[in-house]
């Protein structure tokens, strides 16, 4: 924590002493610098009313830093990382803790890298590539994506597509830290954007998603809850309830499907109103929509706030129920993958310090129906030369 | 509130006003789209956020980044 306090002031620090120019000439996060540097902090903050898994302790707190450097290498070709760590505190996993050879402390932390590389192809056209490596205490991620992008309609359109597989390992830490050892999980990803100018003040764009998941899908530590009323109080459940755990179990292949769309329309000078709509399914069971109405506002010539709101709704996957009396073949409680009901409110502020020097700043809050209400808070800086 | 009908169709009606337009723009008509109210494209530092945040938390993905794979995400 020290040191990520520490990163924050010397970037702050850095940020100050850097001369103010004249932020007009700069529209928006139009990069015309060759090399870009931005930092991110962001925090989650979950907390455990009694809701959500009545057998578990759902309280979590994740602060991640992210950092980014672009560059362009040539005129035609821009490279890019990006590291990003993640803090985690998290009850379901200190709870591993109370288990001989287990530490919850060791389960605190993931760190990723992502490099890319982007290639101008012609006036129109660029294609791209990029790398991953993430790391957990408990898995272990490498991937490997491409897209391909194309403007047609002297910018008026423009069509992108890309590909993604991630190859991914887990260590089977259950839920009573008995480790049964290792297992993979394939991931791959297809997507396709199509962005539309629509009129002098309309734009849009519209996606399709498809994933395809195979191998080891559910979440290792996680566990479903037989319960029995004959059964002595079980102390390792956050509501004594009399029964006994048994490892969760899910399908070993899972098909995702999303169409996404948004749209922004300029009502006037340095205002404009979006939405943002999507529908997702797969062969899980879940069906799901979101619809996110939003408002952008400039406030001065530095300043500039978004508003929005964002409704989402789940069903539940068939694997899913809030109670067992038996032990079914394939079954969760993890509340992510039962049925509920989200609305967010949210506002992102930023501020153009200078021609090259942005901050940002941003906080939303999430009320679920299942009663996991979170709060999400955002400080991000970026600088360009 | 279940997944309806009805909300399909709230979410489909943005999807049909992005059918392609057959009127070309003007480059020089779009400035209006280069304001900074109107950038779809956010910091990838943000973007990396976001999704982590939303695909860790609902059983849903797409519309944020890319699909998650890199990590589990089950905090």
């Amino acid at each position: 924590m020290r040191l990520l306090l520490g990163l924050g002031l010397v970037l702050v620090g850095a940020a100050a002493a850097q001369d103010e120019e004249d932020p007009l000439g700069r529209p928006g996060h139009d990069d015309t610098g060759t090399t870009t540097w931005a930092f991110r902090l962001g925090l989650f903050q979950q907390p455990d009313s009694g809701d959500g898994n009545p057998f578990l302790d759902e309280e979590l707190t994740v602060i991640e830093p992210v950092v980014l450097f672009e560059t362009d290498l040539n005129p035609r070709l821009r490279g890019s990382s990006m590291f990003s760590y993640d803090n985690v505190s998290s009850a379901s996993i200190d709870r591993l803790s109370k288990f001989d050879g287990q530490s919850g402390a060791s389960g605190d932390f993931y760190f990723g890298l992502d490099l890319g590389l982007s290639y101008l192809w012609d006036q129109a056209t660029d294609v791209g590539g990029n790398l991953h490596f993430s790391k957990e205490y408990d898995y272990t991620s490498i991937g490997l994506g491409g897209s391909w992008g194309k403007e047609f309609d002297g910018g008026n359109a423009r069509l992108k597509a890309s590909l993604s597989a991630y190859l991914d390992t887990v260590d089977l830490i259950r839920f009573d830290g008995v480790e049964t050892g290792d297992d993979d999980r394939t991931t791959l990803s297809a997507n396709l954007n199509w962005y539309q100018v629509l009129s002098p003040r309309t734009h849009g764009e519209v996606g399709l998603t498809l994933g395809a998941q195979s191998g080891y899908l559910e979440t290792p530590y996680n566990a479903v809850v037989i319960e029995d009323p004959f059964a002595p109080p079980n102390g390792n459940l956050d509501n004594f309830a009399r029964g006994f755990e048994v490892t969760e179990e899910l399908p070993d292949s899972r098909l995702r499907t999303a169409v996404h769309a948004k749209v922004r329309h300029r009502l006037s000078e340095g205002r404009s109103i979006g939405l943002g709509a999507r529908i997702y399914q797969d062969d899980w069971g879940i069906t799901a929509f979101s619809l996110e109405p939003s408002w952008h506002q400039r406030l001065g010539d530095r300043w500039a706030v978004a508003l929005r709101y964002r409704i989402y709704s789940q069903t539940e996957a068939d694997a899913f129920a809030h109670s067992f009396v038996v032990i079914e073949k394939e079954r969760t409680q993890d509340s992510d993958l039962g049925d509920f009901d989200a609305h967010t409110l949210g506002s992102h502020f930023t501020w153009f310090r200078s021609e090259s020097t942005t901050w940002d700043f941003g906080v939303d809050y999430t009320d679920r129906s299942d009663g996991l209400n979170h709060l999400t808070a955002t400080i991000g800086w970026r600088y360009s030369f | 509130m279940r997944f309806s009908r009805s909300a399909r169709w709230f979410v489909l009606l943005p999807l049909l006003g992005l059918a392609p337009s057959c009127t070309s723009v003007e480059f020089y008509e779009r400035e209006a789209l280069t304001d900074v109210t109107m950038q779809f494209d956010e910091d990838p530092t943000l973007i990396h956020f976001q999704q982590k945040v939303l695909y860790s938390c609902e059983g849903a993905i797409g519309g944020v980044g890319s699909l998650a794979g890199g990590g589990c995400g089950c905090y």
